[in-house]
């Protein structure tokens, strides 16, 4: 996947306005909420059929973290 | 081999609403979190109000069409007993003024319980202990929940369902499939107040909601696969899936991961959340109301979480 792609799956999975970006802190979205959790992983399974260890889940503050523990091997640019 | 004779519910009178909680916890978007998981309503037993009062409700209601006579044993799958001992079954034996010879037992189950319940009916059955064995599954987890976790008080409701396993040889002999996975013990338990932490009146539950997400997406379209196949069925030969009620979005998930369509699909907890080992139960008294299953349906059915434990089959209307 593309990273501009993997942005706007994102952004629409965790059903937020405005546009995510590499930097854009997940505690930070205005939908963000414990629900949100199970959402990413949803996603996750689904596009990378990659199940996330969710002991790392609270490390996990940037898109770029989550893009990294999803492993650089799984996007294209 | 079996059939399912008769099916009842009930629910605690005090209700804990949307509203309810958003009052409690103003700060926290009630609303939105509740449409996610499809919950509107969950029933919470009175303080002096236990697994075995909420059974012997639902087993007032079941006796109104159904003769108790019949009852030869019972199985009672609770994680939330009336005592440590003695067995809850056979104070509900007594209570419901059943004969001495009526066989009891408990099982301590969650989710998978009702599916282990039918799996363990059929045991007796087959055996030739038993005929018509009453299935309790009742639960009360709000007695183990915090006040102040409201992501549990939003999930987790309180209820007692009672389902009547009856020998019938001309019903087809549907094998079942279980699994477990016990290193995940820890993901929801509720830890003090039995042997391992001793006595304590702080006995609370916890659940790693997305560590469970995991496990069901990483077992759940198997365990489906493995009782189509043990039973030499497709999924087009199954009139109606009926998974234990955990959330709605789950649920939906598991749907689509399993490749279900969504008209055979039931999600049915609005008015009650997620009850434990009665959600199925509930689901299916529900969908033999509104006629989506009919004398002959092929129903799946699929239990999964604390243990974790998950058990799978197929009931023949």
């Amino acid at each position: 996947m593309n990273t501009q792609t993997f942005l706007e799956k994102l952004q629409d999975e965790l059903e937020e306005d405005n546009t995510l970006t590499l930097e854009t802190k997940f505690k930070e979205l205005e939908n963000y909420d414990s629900m949100s959790v199970l959402s990413l992983i949803a996603f996750i399974d689904e596009s990378f059929d990659k199940s996330l260890d969710t002991k790392h889940f609270k490390d996990i503050s940037t898109v770029q973290e989550l893009m990294e523990l999803i492993g650089s091997e799984n996007f294209e640019d | 081999m079996i059939n399912i004779a008769a099916i009842e519910h009930y629910l605690p009178e005090k209700v804990l609403t949307n509203s309810d909680l958003e009052k409690e916890f103003p700060e926290w978007n009630a609303a939105k979190i509740n449409a996610k998981i499809g919950i509107d309503v969950r029933h919470v037993a009175g303080e002096n109000e236990t697994s075995l009062d909420l059974a012997f409700k639902a087993c007032q209601k079941l006796f109104k069409n159904y003769d108790k006579s019949n009852i030869d044993f019972i199985l009672f799958c609770t994680q939330s007993p009336d005592y440590f001992l003695p067995t809850t079954a056979c104070m509900l034996q007594d209570k419901l003024e059943l004969p001495k010879k009526t066989g009891a037992l408990d099982f301590n189950l969650g989710c998978s319980g009702f599916v282990y319940g039918l799996a363990l009916a059929k045991g007796l059955i087959s055996i030739g202990l038993a005929k018509n064995v009453l299935l309790v599954t009742a639960e009360t987890y709000s007695k183990f929940l915090d006040k102040e976790d409201k992501s549990n008080r939003s999930i987790f409701g309180d209820a007692a369902a009672v389902t009547i396993v009856e020998k019938d040889d001309s019903k087809a002999d549907f094998q079942f499939s279980v699994g477990t996975d016990g290193s995940g013990f820890e993901n929801l338990i509720v830890k003090n107040g039995a042997s391992r932490f001793g006595k304590s009146d702080d006995a609370t539950l916890f659940m790693n909601g997305p560590e469970i997400f995991n496990f069901t997406i990483e077992n759940i379209p198997g365990l489906v696969e493995d009782t189509l196949s043990k039973n030499s069925l497709t999924m087009e030969d199954i009139d109606l899936f009926v998974f234990h009620q955990a959330n709605s979005y789950m649920l939906n998930y598991l749907r689509k991961k399993c490749k279900i369509p969504e008209d055979k699909f039931v999600i049915d907890m609005k008015n009650s959340g997620n009850t434990v080992s009665a959600t199925i139960p509930i689901a299916l008294e529900s969908a033999l109301r509104n006629g989506k299953i009919k004398s002959g349906s092929k129903v799946l059915i699929a239990g999964f979480g604390v243990g974790y434990s998950w058990a799978a089959g197929i009931i023949e209307f």
